[in-house]
């Protein structure tokens, strides 16, 4: 399967080093913000992977000076991995790509919210029209087969609602308030010393982050079309160790929950701690509320490169093994 | 049984009487009715609460959806219960004791715990309150509480039920 990479951040490398090697997937194209490598018979994937460090795309055999806009239409490839960072706002250059390659009638995998958050009705029936796959497992719980599961394994089930915890920052953080006591200052200075929290962390401590998850699991899961203004979000910064220590006295713990039903919330809420909900660490829960068969609770790494990549290769796969 | 039936409603005269007289004439016992206030000629919802024996409950609904009445859901009344919140900010200057009244006049639920820590005079406050009665009681004192913690600049944190 020949497979166009575009975006080559910690996801887009994650993938390259889990292909490496592999003899069913050959990468045909990288293409990255400073720069492009094309080659019909494999991309030498350790080559990238050392000059893409330095983004020294002008060493590389196959470097053109074309970018992904220009690349897509006219490159020979199966799948479009599209992993440039997201923007919820335009979804771009995501959409732009992800357009592109289904008007071309390529499959696309994506780890990118901002195209699913802007256009996801609108993507889906491209896909449709043209005979294309469009997968994004890797856009919501990082390595949780959320997608999948619910594709494969609940065809005979009526989602009613989902609940879960979609954001591993915030996550980590009210776990170190509800262990050590710490307040939230301290406890996010800790998430930012160990690469869990951005410099600038409010996209993820505002709730932006689950707040555009939630709105891909209504759409995608509920079919209740919803972008991010439809999400009503509130993130975890008011948050103090009282109120944590208030919480766990009556058997509690609060969570940042995106909770998707008729309406679609991302807010802090008090979760009983024998909940299979009550994970902690930077660890993921979704719970898929169904009939017949009551609750189902999905748990695992939610955030990390090497986890997120390795749903956009089972993506990969899965738009190979569904032919054409 | 106890039970809780939904209906939706034309604001228009006789319609609540005929929403209430299947219940009633076949030994409901009504214990709490609720309608949405709507103008005069729209469509509204109204919530009837009653005990009834099982045997005369296909009777009541056939009667009331023959009338045009539509049923939005009926069936059992789960007993009482409780659920616990959260209020962050100036609890005290809020005056916390008016924040629980406001909760109690909502009618069917009220406060029946409250307790509150406060580190610093000069910080935050962090209040836990428990809600206890009939399930549209809790319903109806959490709508209550948010409109207040809105108002009172207070962050609410509820249970995930």
């Amino acid at each position: 399967m020949k497979v166009l990479i575009v975006g080559f951040g910690t996801v887009g490398r994650g993938l390259a080093r889990l292909v490496q090697g592999r003899k069913d997937i050959r990468v045909v194209g990288i293409c990255d913000k400073d720069g492009s490598v094309v080659n019909p018979e494999g991309v030498d994937l350790a080559k990238a992977l050392e000059t893409g460090k330095n983004r020294a795309w002008g060493s590389m055999p196959g470097f053109v000076e074309k970018g992904a806009p220009e690349l897509i239409p006219g490159l020979e490839f199966d799948v479009l991995a599209e992993m440039t960072p997201t923007n919820l706002g335009t979804g771009e250059p995501g959409l732009s790509h992800i357009r592109s390659a289904l008007e071309h009638g390529r499959h696309v995998v994506t780890s990118n919210k901002g195209p699913l958050v802007v256009a996801f009705d609108e993507l889906g029936k491209l896909a449709q029209r043209n005979r294309a796959k469009f997968l994004y497992e890797a856009t919501v719980g990082g390595g949780l087969p959320v997608f999948n599961f619910h594709r494969n394994c609940l065809m005979g089930y009526e989602v009613k609602r989902m609940f879960g915890i979609v954001n591993g920052t915030t996550n980590f953080i009210l776990t170190r308030m509800s262990e050590d006591g710490a307040s939230f200052a301290e406890a996010l200075r800790r998430a930012q010393n160990l690469g869990y929290a951005e410099k600038e962390p409010s996209y993820d401590t505002e709730g932006t982050d689950a707040a555009a998850k939630a709105a891909i699991l209504s759409s995608a899961i509920l079919k209740r079309k919803a972008g991010l203004k439809d999400v009503s979000c509130s993130g975890i910064t008011k948050i103090t160790p009282e109120a944590i220590a208030l919480a766990k006295g009556r058997g509690y713990d609060i969570k940042l929950v995106a909770d998707i039903g008729e309406t679609v919330s991302v807010a802090p809420r008090l979760v009983k701690r024998d909940s299979p909900l009550c994970v902690h660490g930077t660890l993921n829960a979704i719970t898929f509320v169904t009939e017949p068969a009551g609750d189902i609770t999905l748990v695992g790494k939610g955030a990390g490169g090497n986890e997120t990549a390795a749903a956009v290769l089972n993506d990969i796969l899965e738009a190979g093994r569904s032919g054409s | 049984m106890k039970l809780l039936l939904k209906a939706r409603l034309q604001n228009t005269p006789g319609q609540l009487v005929s929403l209430l007289k299947p219940i009633s004439s076949s030994g409901g016992n009504i214990t709490d009715v609720k309608q949405e206030a709507v103008p005069q000629g729209e469509q509204g919802i109204a919530e009837v609460e009653f005990e009834a024996s099982k045997e005369v409950l296909d009777a009541i609904t056939l009667e009331i959806s023959s009338s045009g009445i539509e049923i939005m859901d009926f069936g059992e009344l789960r007993s009482n219960g409780s659920t616990d919140v959260l209020l962050i900010g100036d609890n005290i200057d809020t005056d916390i004791r008016d924040t629980i009244d406001r909760v109690n006049a909502a009618g069917g639920a009220f406060v029946s715990e409250a307790e509150v820590s406060m580190p610093d005079p000069a910080k935050e406050s962090s209040a836990r309150l428990r809600i206890s009665g009939s399930p549209t009681g809790m319903r109806d004192a959490l709508a209550r509480l948010r409109e207040v913690a809105k108002r009172k600049r207070l962050f609410l944190v509820e249970a995930l039920e």
